[in-house]
């Protein structure tokens, strides 16, 4: 009897889990797919009475938002890929460094995580201006890779911290050098952490506004957070039905990317679990 | 090649060609461009920007403009930034509130000699409330009127009249017809009282509150009296005593507010004239039919003037070129459609004719464009301080006071004393 209880238990909080994580979804799909006046009903139906295309169709003719999706892709992309590729020499030198310099920087990289990021804006913006980078979608990469790299390199470097030693003295032993074996042994382990950081940073990259919209005042180097913001006016009023067209539009193949991605974390997460 | 070696080759060259298509989307601005950043957020406001900035290119291949979407909500922090970086653009679609407080810190161009074609169509008030130290900041084209919409059905229903006298409704006989026309079916009024600073500051000069002093010295004080308490006192009367204003209303903002008044669960409607947008495409998909009260009435109709303006940068280096364009937006047929995509006020005499004849067969449309004459300029358009103090002060105390979480004394104790703080 304990055991049905547990198990009904476990399922209606699953259940619940489910219902907390998947309703707003549904809700936005439903409301991309009302009308106007039924987005505006003082008793808002789950389902739509009549489904209606038109706030696609005005996302879609109307906003830019497949440029500004394809620019969202590129910039979190290449933001991404330029962190994973620079945190990880610095990450295994933090865990396994202990001199005091290498303390020193950690703990400023800590600190620097501390600062309101709206305090660094115009310094930011003055700088990048002097560097002509101001209004360049290279430039915010650049913006993205600097803000992201702290909580990157600190979560990979808890990551390096659980590899056991035992596995580099036995590389050691046999002749690799430090470059070698962190290709060769660190890395491989490594997997499972670079695939955290990579939906971290992609994600913060992904719905970051605040710095895209200073640094980059042409419309068509906009990002998907940019775009959207454009549906939205004041005094809590928007075109609500293509707002949530477009947001449905934007998730998708984020959604199927983190499908695929979290797959192969969990693949790589469990390679070896059940090893003597 | 070990397989290590490839997949970093593989990186390096999926990063060579993402940056290969990246660099040549960085194009330095045309040298001739003028830049002009506009909120338009309304579909068919976006669209007369758009045609509009095409006609100037069209007819001005030297000279062409560049169209910025911005956004309400974000315009200030980004106009803020770009003014510190000197890059900010040449054409500046804005609030007077906003744009008078850059005016002080030198960063908008005083364009009165270049605009002063157009001052005669535009009412004194908004000239007024456009303009930092008798020199115009910004040209003033829209404003918005808070009125009371009515749900004519519900009214007809009830067997009440709705009011129609030219001198308006006083607040008095406003509470009066809120609380009959609350039954059990239904309350007087849906207000959105999340954020109740806005209206309540537009408002309050129908009692003809000041709020500041001394603001042409630059040193402003403020004295919450009650002619100030007025708005605020009254509204709240409505909520707790008469109960005639839907409880609901504190949890929303304006944009919320318009449900339950299409719903039927509300008669009347207190909301800035924009909502007429949205009542328009009720009354064509459903049937709805409202309209507009006269203005409400304290000692005057009278209501404070906060226009959307057109605005040249200090830094432009194109000031000439730029005031050009900001009359060729000014023509007739473009503020008229601003003005009809944005459910707004045309400010210049010839467009509002425009408009009125657009929607003369609406009696709620011409209820609004009948209103466009009751605007003056506030002494809190003065301030350039004000908008901080809106938002940080004013909003948090009204918000609280509505909530019945502080008393009227504890309201004009945390208003005083957070302006002092300010100075």
């Amino acid at each position: 009897m304990s055991r049905i209880l547990g198990k009904f238990t476990i399922a209606f909080t699953v259940f619940l889990f489910v219902i907390f994580l998947g309703g707003p979804l549904v809700w936005l799909v439903s409301m991309s797919l009302k009308s106007p006046i039924e987005i505006l009903a003082y008793e808002p139906k789950l389902l739509p009475n009549e489904i209606q295309l038109g706030n696609y169709q005005e996302a879609l003719e109307k906003s830019g938002i497949i440029h500004a999706f394809i620019n969202s892709v590129v910039i979190s992309t290449v933001s991404t890929l330029v962190i994973c590729l620079l945190v990880v020499v610095p990450a295994y030198v933090f865990a396994r460094s202990k001199g005091i310099l290498t303390k020193g920087m950690s703990l400023w990289i800590l600190i620097s995580q501390v600062f309101p990021l709206s305090l660094l804006i115009i310094p930011m913006f003055l700088s990048m201006q002097r560097l002509n980078l101001v209004n360049s979608q290279f430039g915010l990469i650049l913006i993205y890779v600097i803000i992201n790299i702290p909580f990157s390199l600190w979560l990979l470097r808890s990551f390096v911290l659980n590899i056991p030693k035992e596995l580099e003295e036995a590389a050691r032993i046999d002749g690799a050098t430090t470059a070698y074996m962190i290709r060769t042994v660190i890395l491989p382990l490594l997997l499972p952490g670079m695939v955290v950081v990579a939906i971290f940073t992609f994600v913060n990259v992904w719905n970051e506004f605040f710095f895209a919209l200073v640094f980059l005042s042409d419309p068509e180097k906009a990002t998907l957070p940019l775009k959207l913001a454009q549906f939205l006016g004041s005094e809590g009023r928007g075109r609500f039905g293509a707002l949530a067209a477009a947001t449905v539009m934007a998730i998708i193949p984020a959604l199927v990317m983190f499908g695929i991605i979290q797959r192969k974390f969990s693949d790589n997460f469990l390679a070896g679990a059940v090893k003597g | 090649m070990s397989k290590s070696r490839k997949l970093l080759l593989a990186v390096l060259s999926v990063l060579s060609l993402i940056f290969s298509v990246i660099a040549p989307m960085q194009s330095a601005r045309a040298a001739d461009e003028i830049t002009f950043v506009t909120p338009a957020w309304q579909p068919d406001v976006i669209k007369a920007m758009q045609d509009a900035v095409s006609a100037w290119n069209k007819a001005n291949p030297k000279t062409p403009v560049k169209l910025i979407p911005g956004d309400w909500d974000n315009l200030g922090d980004q106009l803020t930034t770009q003014f510190a970086a000197k890059t900010a653009p040449d054409v500046i679609h804005y609030e007077s509130v906003g744009i008078r407080e850059y005016a002080k810190r030198g960063y908008i161009a005083d364009i009165t000699s270049l605009m002063r074609p157009l001052q005669n169509s535009i009412p004194a008030g908004e000239w007024a409330a456009a303009s930092y130290r008798g020199k115009l900041v910004g040209v003033p084209f829209l404003d918005q009127t808070y009125v009371v919409f009515a749900n004519v059905d519900l009214f007809k229903k009830a067997g009440v009249a709705i009011p129609t006298a030219k001198e308006g409704v006083s607040w008095d006989d406003f509470a009066a017809l809120s609380k009959r026309m609350t039954n059990s079916s239904h309350y007087g009024l849906s207000y959105g009282l999340l954020r109740p600073a806005s209206s309540f500051m537009v408002m309050s000069t129908n009692f003809g509150a000041k709020f500041f002093r001394g603001y042409t010295s630059g040193k402003a004080s403020l004295r919450v009296g009650a002619a100030e308490l007025e708005i605020p006192s009254r509204v709240y009367d409505m909520v707790y005593k008469d109960k005639s204003i839907d409880p609901g209303s504190l949890t929303v903002s304006a944009g919320g507010s318009v449900a339950p008044f299409l719903a039927g669960k509300t008669a009347m409607l207190l909301m800035g004239s924009y909502a007429a947008i949205d009542l328009d495409v009720a009354a064509k998909e459903k049937g709805f039919n409202w309209t507009v009260l006269p203005l409400l009435r304290g000692t005057s109709q009278m209501q404070a003037a906060n226009p959307q303006t057109f605005s040249i940068s200090q830094q432009s280096t194109k000031k000439k070129d730029a005031a050009r364009f900001i009359q060729f937006l000014m023509k007739d047929e473009n503020v008229t459609k601003f003005a009809l995509g944005d459910g707004l006020v045309p400010l210049t005499t010839s467009a509002m004719k425009a408009a009125q004849v657009a929607k003369k067969s609406s009696p709620g449309w011409t209820q609004i464009f009948a209103d466009g004459e009751n605007f003056t300029v506030a002494p809190f358009a003065y301030v350039p301080e004000f908008d901080q103090w809106k938002g940080t002060v004013l909003q948090p105390a009204l918000q609280n006071f509505m909530q019945n979480k502080i008393s009227k004394a504890e309201l004009v104790k945390r208003l005083e004393d957070g302006w002092k703080s300010l100075r």
